[in-house]
């Protein structure tokens, strides 16, 4: 198991990400959403300094912009005023922002299986919600 | 909807191992209503039957409501959460209930990269059919040790002889697990219990490629058999990764300590502390709608009943389709 832990640990770094180093992190409040162009309009919470001045130093944070996550990748559940974090690529000539992933506020897994059909690893131990079960500690 | 095909090397968790192959089948509906601008009803149902070759079926369905408002412009998101639910299970009958569940979740974005969740559950649970003390899946007992169902419940001339040469005959002078001699093979009436659930989990988004949970719980279970009734801490983390377009790799490690805090000291054949340890891996490939799993996962444990202990090994390919 020791062995297995450290061949992950190791499988991890030895795939640095191709094109993380260009990707940033925005933590975003969505205004406006079109589902059919999987286009968003969001205020910046939080992310990294992305405007520059002549010096090449950043000078404020874009307050408003437009995502594109491409048609049909949006979470369905997306709505004004949703609290979303994506990963992707600044444009400061167009204020966009091409979106590599999107993930809704409250939780990773919730974006794909609200349903909780695909959270199948662990699902072993507890059926109807989490945890254990009823007589014992190893309920299906 | 979800199908897959697979292999459990020991779905009883007992001490002597019965593997089958199976076929399990799951599919989900959820909908989501806003009620007002900011008040929000998700309605969750699902299904699944998971078909084994080798021993028998088991089968379970449920329904939960979530109703959520969000504070604090949505960076807080609290919900308050209800459901009904219903197992099966043919081989184990020992496990078969309903449950009511009732609950509240708060989730807090701290941070772009950090979300804290916090879940207060409690679970009632209804079991259907009479069986001895520890029969649950886990537990030290043989699937094959006596009558599971309450429909054929044990009459007490049988009770009395039933664990003759079991691990808890003591002998002629019956002191082979304390006070409890013959109880333990006695079917009681089926249980009521109380589960109650506090977790808090932590997402921490560390790469576009890599997202990690971690989780910290506490269970208490009040049994009607009381020495059924536990304490649990349980933490775990999970990683998911994401290396390229399309694929993504889930690992997920779990650990659990269970005090039977309610046994009676006399009964020196059952072990009060016991732990647990799953991991999991699995590896996905999309295509639209469309996924492509295969996993696998491995646990072991102490069982309470005789010092038994278990392990498994499940190994597990299909396809899921999201509509």
């Amino acid at each position: 198991m020791r062995t297995f832990l450290v061949f992950l640990i190791l499988l991890f770094l030895g795939f640095p990400e191709s094109n993380s180093v260009a990707e940033e992190l925005f933590l975003m409040r969505v205004v406006s959403v079109d589902q059919e162009s999987g286009k968003i309009s969001a205020e910046v919470i939080d992310g990294p300094d992305l405007s520059t001045n002549g010096t090449g130093d950043p000078v404020r944070k874009p307050g408003m912009i437009t995502v594109l996550t491409g048609s049909g990748r949006l979470p369905k559940q997306l709505h004004p005023g949703s609290v979303v974090r994506v990963w992707g690529e600044f444009s400061g000539e167009t204020g966009t922002f091409a979106a590599r992933k999107l993930f809704p506020g409250k939780t990773a897994g919730r974006k794909t299986d609200p349903t909780g059909v695909h959270r199948r690893l662990g699902k072993g131990r507890g059926f109807g919600g989490k945890g254990g079960g009823g007589h014992g500690h190893g309920r299906k | 909807m979800d199908g897959s095909v697979g292999y459990d090397s020991n779905p009883a968790l007992a001490g002597e191992a019965e593997s089958s192959w199976f076929a399990a089948y799951s599919a989900g509906l959820a909908k989501q209503f806003f009620l007002t601008d900011a008040l929000i009803l998700d309605t969750v149902l699902d299904a699944t039957y998971q078909d084994y070759w080798q021993v028998k079926d088991n089968y379970n369905g449920q329904g939960k409501v979530i109703l959520s408002y969000p504070l604090a412009n949505g960076m807080i998101l609290p919900s308050i959460l209800g459901g009904v639910a219903a197992y099966r299970d043919h081989f184990l009958e020992a496990e078969e209930r309903n449950e009511t569940l009732a609950g509240i979740d708060v989730s807090m974005v701290l941070s772009k990269r950090l979300t804290l969740g916090f879940e207060h559950t409690w679970k009632w649970q209804g079991y259907l059919n009479w069986a001895k003390p520890f029969s649950g899946r886990g537990q030290g007992r043989n699937p094959q040790d006596g009558n599971q169902s309450g429909q054929n419940k044990t009459s007490e001339p049988e009770a009395a002889t039933a664990w003759e040469g079991s691990p808890f005959d003591g002998g002629p002078n019956g002191h082979g697990c304390g006070g409890g001699r013959g109880f333990l093979n006695q079917e009681q009436p089926p249980r009521n219990n109380r589960l109650v659930h506090t977790g808090l989990g932590l997402d921490v988004f560390l790469m576009p490629s890599l997202t990690g949970s971690l989780l910290v719980a506490y269970a208490d279970l009040d049994s009607s058999l009381d020495m059924e009734s536990y304490r649990q801490i349980q933490v775990g983390i999970a990683l998911i990764w994401e290396p390229f377009e399309k694929w993504r790799m889930e690992t997920r490690a779990e650990w659990y300590r269970t005090e039977y805090d309610k046994v009676p000291e006399s009964m020196t054949c059952i072990r009060t502390t016991n732990q647990a340890r799953s991991i999991g891996i699995q590896l996905s490939r999309f295509w639209g709608p469309v996924e492509l799993y295969g996993q696998v996962q491995f646990q072991n444990g102490e069982s309470p009943l005789n010092y038994e202990s278990y392990t498994r090994q499940v190994v597990q390919c299909g396809l899921s389709w999201y509509f």
